[in-house]
C-alpha cells in the first residue's frame, strides 16, 4: 500500500478515537458563558413552566395548556436574556424575577416570561410578535441591555417553533421584517438541508416566501441519512457538541492572545448598533399598534467594578431610548441600571486560558432578582393602571 | 447533488467501488447513469435541457464535419445552428429576467407605459458550464481541431460527467474523451490521490468557505453608508477568500472525485492571491473559465485564427495566428461578457470592465517595467496586485451597482480610515487568512521538499495534518449552503 494512503488509514483510526474520546459529552453551549458559580433557572408552577430558554414545539404547548389551566388571564410577557433566566449561587426554593412576579400577579395578569442568551433586540422584537399572536399579551416587559446592541441577527437555535412552523412576520414593508424573515428561512434551511434553492431567481415583484417549501430529492435523503445516523451514533449526534467546543476553544485562544476578558471595554459596533436600534422602533411600534402596554428598561449591572463599556456611548444610548420612549404613548421607560449592590454579584467561568474566573457583570444571586422584581412591579403597576 | 454532503459521500463511494468491480464495457453506462442520478437530485426535470444541449450538438457536429471545407455556407449555419440553441438555452434561464427589467426600466425611464411580465424561472445547475463545453466541443470540430466523437455514450459521457458537470472545471472533448475510451487498470495511487484532493476541498468548504459565510453576508447587508474604507477593505478580502475556498473546494473534490476513477480533470486554481500581476492572476484563477474564454471569445474577437491544438492546457499553445487587430476592443468586450457569464447582473459586467481597464494598463505600462527591472519585482507586483485584485470583489458581492460604487468610492476617502464600524473579530479573522494563506503557500512550495527529505518526520506531520481535516469535516459536514459557482 502507498505511502499516503496509510498516512490517511492512520490520520482516520487517531481521529476516530480522538472524537470517540474527546467529544462524546453533552454540553448546553448556549449557556455555557454561565460558568459554575451561577446557575440557569426556569421557573414553574406546579405542573408547568411559566419561563421558557429555548422555544421548542413541546415547551411552548406546555406553557401554553399551564397558561389555560389558569384561567386564560391577561398576559404579561417578560423577555431577556441570561440575566432572566441565571441565578448566582443559588440555594433550595430560590427563584428568579419571572417567579416572583408571577406569584405577585397572579390574580389578575398572568407574568409569563421568555428569554435567551445573547439575545439580540431582533430576538425581543420577533418573540414579541410570536408570543402576542399566540396568547393574549396585553403587557410586555423588555430589558435594553447594550451588550445586546452588539448582537447580530435571531438565535435561531433556541427558536425551532419559529422555525418548525415557517413562522414570518407578516409585514415586509419593514426592512428589519424582512431581515429576520430571511434569518428564519435560512434556519429553516440549515435545519431541513435544503441549499438547492440558492439558484432560484425571481423577478423583483416577488417574494421568496415560498421557495423554502420546495424540498429537492437531495434534501429529502439527505434528511433522511442525518436522522438515520443521529440514530445509530453518538458521536453523529454530537456534532453540533463539538462544533461549539472548537469555536468556544477558538474565542479562548483569542481573549488568551489578546488580554480580553468580561472586564474589557467592548465598542459599539455601528452596524448592529443601527440594525437592533431598527428592531427596538420596530418593537415600539408593534406594541402601540396592537395595543400591548410596554416596559423597556436599562437592566441592572455590576456597579462595583468598572463599566465594560465606552462610558460616552452607554450614554448616549440610554438617552436615546429615553428618549424613543416618550415618543410612545403605551410605553413607559425605566433605569434600573444601579439597582443591584455589588455584593449581590459573582464571577464567572473565565474566557481565556490559565485564568480561573472572571468578574461576572450580567447573572446576580436571588436577592438581585428580589430587588429587580420590586422595581419592575413598581413600573408594573403604573402599566395596569 | 451537493458535494458537502452524506448523500454525496454514499453516492461517490457506491459508484467509484462499482467503477473498479464492473467490465469496462459496462463503466461507461454506469457512470452516465450515476452522473443523471447525480444530477437529478437536485431536479431531474432539468436533464432534458442537458440532453438538448448534448443531443444538438452531438448531431451538428457530425454534419460539419461531413460537410466539405469547401461549403462554407452550410458549415457556418450548422455551427450557427448550435450556438443558437446553446446560447438560446443560456439566454432563456440566465438572462430572460435581466433582459426584461432592463426593457421595463428603460421603457419607464423614456415615458412609455408599457412592461413586460415574466414568470419566475429557476436556472438549471450547472447551464453556464455544460453549454460552454458542448459549444467549445462543437467550434473545435467545425475548426478541424478534433474529429467528432461517434460514439453517444462517450459523447453523453463527456457532457454529463458528473465530478465537473455542475462548477466545472471547463472540460475540452479532446482531453476528457481519451480518457473516457481507454480500458482502464486500478491503481492504489488514484485512491490515494483522490482522497486527498476530496479531503482538502471538503475542509476547505465546510471548515473555511462556510464559516466566513455568515460574516460577508451579514457585511455586504450592511447599509453601504456606514461602512468605513477599513470596513470595505475586510470585506473585499473576507469575500475574496470565501470565494476562492469555496470554488477551490468544489475543484479539489471534483478532481479528486474523478481521480478516484482514474480520470483526470484540469485543474482550476494555482494560489491565485500569490499573483504578482493581473496576468498571473488569471493564469491561477478559475484557468478552465479563463483558458475558455481566451480560445473561444478573445482570440476570435482579436482577429486570431486558431489552427491547432496541442490538446492539453487549451489550444492556445498550437496557434498559428494570421493575424492581430482589435486587441483592446476584444479585451474590454471579452471581459464585459466574461462578467455577463458570472451573472445577470450590471455588478458583474462592472466586474468585468474593471478587470479589463486594470490589465490594460498593466499593458501599457509594460514599457515601464523593461525599462525599470526593479519594478518586475515579485513582492512588490504582489502588493499591488493583491489588493486592486480584492477589492474587483466588491461589485461581485454587492446587492447593486450602486451599493458597489458607495463601498468602493470609500477606499479612495482619507477620512474613512479613521474608523471602523464592524465586529472586532472580523478584522482578525481577515489577518489571520491573509497570514495563514501565505504560511501555505510557503509550506507547500518551499518547506515541503526539504520535509520530504526526512521520511518519518513527513509521515507523522502528514497523519497529524489528517487527523486535523478528518475532525473538522466530521464535525462541519453538512450541505448548509450551496457552492457560490453553483449559481452561475
Amino acid at each position: 500500500m502507498r505511502s499516503g494512503l496509510i498516512q490517511i488509514l492512520v490520520g482516520a483510526i487517531v481521529a476516530y478515537f480522538i472524537i470517540v474520546k474527546f467529544f462524546s459529552n453533552d454540553k448546553d453551549f448556549g449557556n455555557l458563558a454561565l460558568g459554575t458559580q451561577t446557575v440557569m433557572y426556569q421557573a414553574f408552577d406546579d405542573t408547568n413552566f411559566l419561563h421558557l430558554v429555548r422555544l421548542d414545539d413541546t415547551l411552548e404547548r406546555n406553557l401554553i395548556s399551564g397558561w389555560k389551566l389558569r384561567g386564560q388571564k391577561d398576559v404579561c410577557m417578560l423577555l431577556g436574556n441570561s440575566q432572566m433566566h441565571s441565578i448566582n449561587q443559588i440555594e433550595n426554593g430560590q427563584t428568579t424575577y419571572v417567579g416572583l412576579l408571577h406569584n405577585r400577579y397572579e390574580d389578575s395578569v398572568d407574568v409569563l416570561g421568555y428569554s435567551c442568551p445573547n439575545a439580540s433586540l431582533q430576538d425581543y422584537y420577533l418573540t414579541l410578535c410570536y408570543w402576542s399572536e399566540r396568547l393574549p399579551v396585553k403587557y410586555a416587559v423588555v430589558p435594553l441591555f447594550l451588550d445586546d446592541m452588539r448582537e447580530e441577527g435571531i438565535r435561531h437555535e433556541f427558536l425551532s417553533a419559529l422555525v418548525n412552523s415557517r413562522y414570518q412576520l407578516s409585514d415586509t414593508t419593514r426592512d428589519i421584517n424582512n431581515k429576520i424573515n430571511t434569518d428564519l428561512r435560512k434556519a429553516w434551511n440549515e435545519q431541513g438541508g435544503s441549499s438547492a434553492n440558492n439558484a432560484i431567481r425571481m423577478s423583483e415583484a416577488e417574494t421568496s416566501v415560498d421557495v423554502v417549501e420546495e424540498k429537492t430529492p437531495q434534501d429529502k435523503t439527505e434528511a433522511y441519512l442525518n436522522k438515520e445516523l443521529d440514530s445509530v451514533s453518538k458521536v453523529w449526534r454530537n456534532r453540533p457538541n463539538v462544533r461549539g467546543e472548537l469555536f468556544n476553544s477558538l474565542y479562548k485562544l483569542r481573549n488568551t492572545v489578546l488580554g480580553i476578558s468580561a472586564s474589557t471595554v467592548r465598542e459599539m459596533i455601528p452596524q448592529r448598533y443601527e440594525t437592533n436600534m431598527e428592531a427596538l422602533i420596530a418593537l415600539l411600534d408593534y406594541s402601540k399598534a396592537h395595543d400591548i402596554k410596554l416596559l423597556i428598561y436599562i437592566p441592572p449591572i455590576r456597579s462595583d467594578a468598572p463599566l465594560p463599556y465606552n462610558l460616552d456611548d452607554y450614554k448616549k444610548y440610554k438617552e436615546k431610548v429615553a428618549a424613543l420612549a416618550i415618543e410612545y404613548p403605551n410605553v413607559s421607560f425605566e433605569n434600573f441600571e444601579d439597582a443591584i449592590p455589588g455584593e449581590l454579584w459573582g464571577y464567572k467561568e473565565a474566557t481565556s486560558y490559565f485564568v480561573d474566573k472572571e468578574i461576572d457583570y450580567m447573572h446576580f444571586q436571588y436577592k438581585g432578582h428580589q430587588i429587580l422584581a420590586d422595581k419592575l412591579s413598581h413600573s408594573i403597576n403604573l402599566m395596569f393602571r | 447533488m451537493i458535494f458537502n454532503s452524506v448523500t454525496f459521500v454514499l453516492f461517490l463511494t457506491i459508484v467509484v467501488m462499482l467503477y473498479w468491480v464492473l467490465p469496462n464495457r459496462i463503466k461507461g453506462w454506469m457512470l452516465l447513469l450515476a452522473s443523471c442520478v447525480f444530477y437529478g437530485f437536485w431536479r431531474w426535470e432539468y436533464l432534458s435541457l442537458i440532453f438538448v444541449s448534448a443531443v444538438n450538438d452531438y448531431v451538428v457536429s457530425n454534419a460539419i464535419y461531413k460537410t466539405p471545407e469547401s461549403n462554407k455556407r452550410r458549415r457556418k449555419v450548422l455551427l450557427a445552428i448550435s450556438l443558437i440553441v446553446n446560447l438560446g438555452l443560456l439566454g432563456y434561464f440566465k438572462y430572460l429576467i435581466f433582459f426584461t427589467e432592463n426593457f421595463n426600466t428603460a421603457f419607464a425611464t423614456l415615458g412609455i407605459d408599457y412592461s413586460f411580465t415574466i414568470r419566475n424561472i429557476i436556472l438549471p445547475f450547472g447551464i453556464s458550464f455544460y453549454t460552454f463545453e458542448t459549444i467549445s466541443y462543437t467550434v473545435d470540430v467545425y475548426r478541424g481541431l478534433i474529429k467528432p466523437e461517434r460514439s453517444l455514450l462517450n459523447y453523453g459521457l463527456f457532457v454529463l460527467y458528473f465530478p465537473k458537470l455542475v462548477a466545472g472545471p471547463i472540460q475540452r472533448a479532446s482531453e476528457l474523451m481519451v480518457q473516457l475510451k481507454q480500458k482502464p487498470i486500478f491503481k492504489s495511487e488514484y485512491i490515494e490521490v483522490g482522497l486527498k484532493r476530496i479531503l482538502y476541498g471538503l475542509f476547505l468548504k465546510v471548515a473555511l468557505a462556510d464559516n466566513i459565510s455568515p460574516i460577508v453576508d451579514e457585511g455586504f447587508a450592511a447599509n453601504p453608508d456606514l461602512l468605513s474604507a477599513i470596513d470595505v477593505w475586510t470585506l473585499a478580502f473576507l469575500f475574496g477568500f470565501q470565494i476562492y475556498f469555496d470554488f477551490s473546494a468544489y475543484s479539489h473534490i471534483a478532481v479528486g472525485a474523478s481521480k478516484l476513477m482514474g480520470i483526470t480533470i484540469p485543474e482550476n486554481f494555482n494560489y491565485p492571491y500569490i499573483a504578482s500581476s493581473f496576468k498571473d492572476f488569471w493564469k491561477r484563477w478559475h484557468i478552465s473559465l479563463s483558458s475558455w474564454i481566451r480560445d473561444y471569445l478573445y482570440l476570435p474577437l482579436s482577429g486570431i485564427k486558431v489552427k491547432k491544438t496541442t490538446g492539453t492546457g487549451g489550444i492556445a499553445e498550437g496557434l498559428e495566428t494570421t493575424a492581430k487587430v482589435n486587441k483592446n476592443r476584444a479585451l474590454f468586450l471579452t471581459w464585459a461578457i466574461m462578467g455577463l457569464w458570472h451573472g445577470a447582473n450590471w455588478t458583474f459586467v462592472f466586474w468585468g470592465v474593471y478587470h479589463s481597464v486594470i490589465i490594460y494598463v498593466e499593458r501599457k505600462l509594460k514599457f515601464i517595467r523593461d525599462k525599470v527591472p526593479a519594478l518586475n519585482n515579485k513582492v512588490l507586483g504582489w502588493c499591488i496586485t493583491l489588493p486592486i485584485a480584492m477589492l474587483s470583489w466588491i461589485p461581485f458581492r454587492a446587492e447593486s451597482l450602486g451599493d458597489a460604487f458607495t463601498m468602493m468610492g470609500k477606499v479612495f476617502v482619507p477620512s474613512n480610515y479613521l474608523f471602523r464600524t464592524m465586529r472586532e473579530n472580523n478584522y482578525l479573522i481577515t489577518a489571520v487568512l491573509v497570514l495563514l494563506f501565505l504560511i501555505t503557500h510557503f509550506v507547500d512550495k518551499r518547506l515541503s521538499k526539504y520535509i520530504q527529505k526526512v521520511p518519518a518526520m513527513s509521515f507523522v506531520l502528514n497523519c497529524a495534518k489528517f487527523v486535523v481535516l478528518i475532525i473538522i469535516i466530521f464535525t462541519f459536514l453538512r450541505p448548509i449552503s450551496q457552492f457560490i459557482y453553483f449559481q452561475f
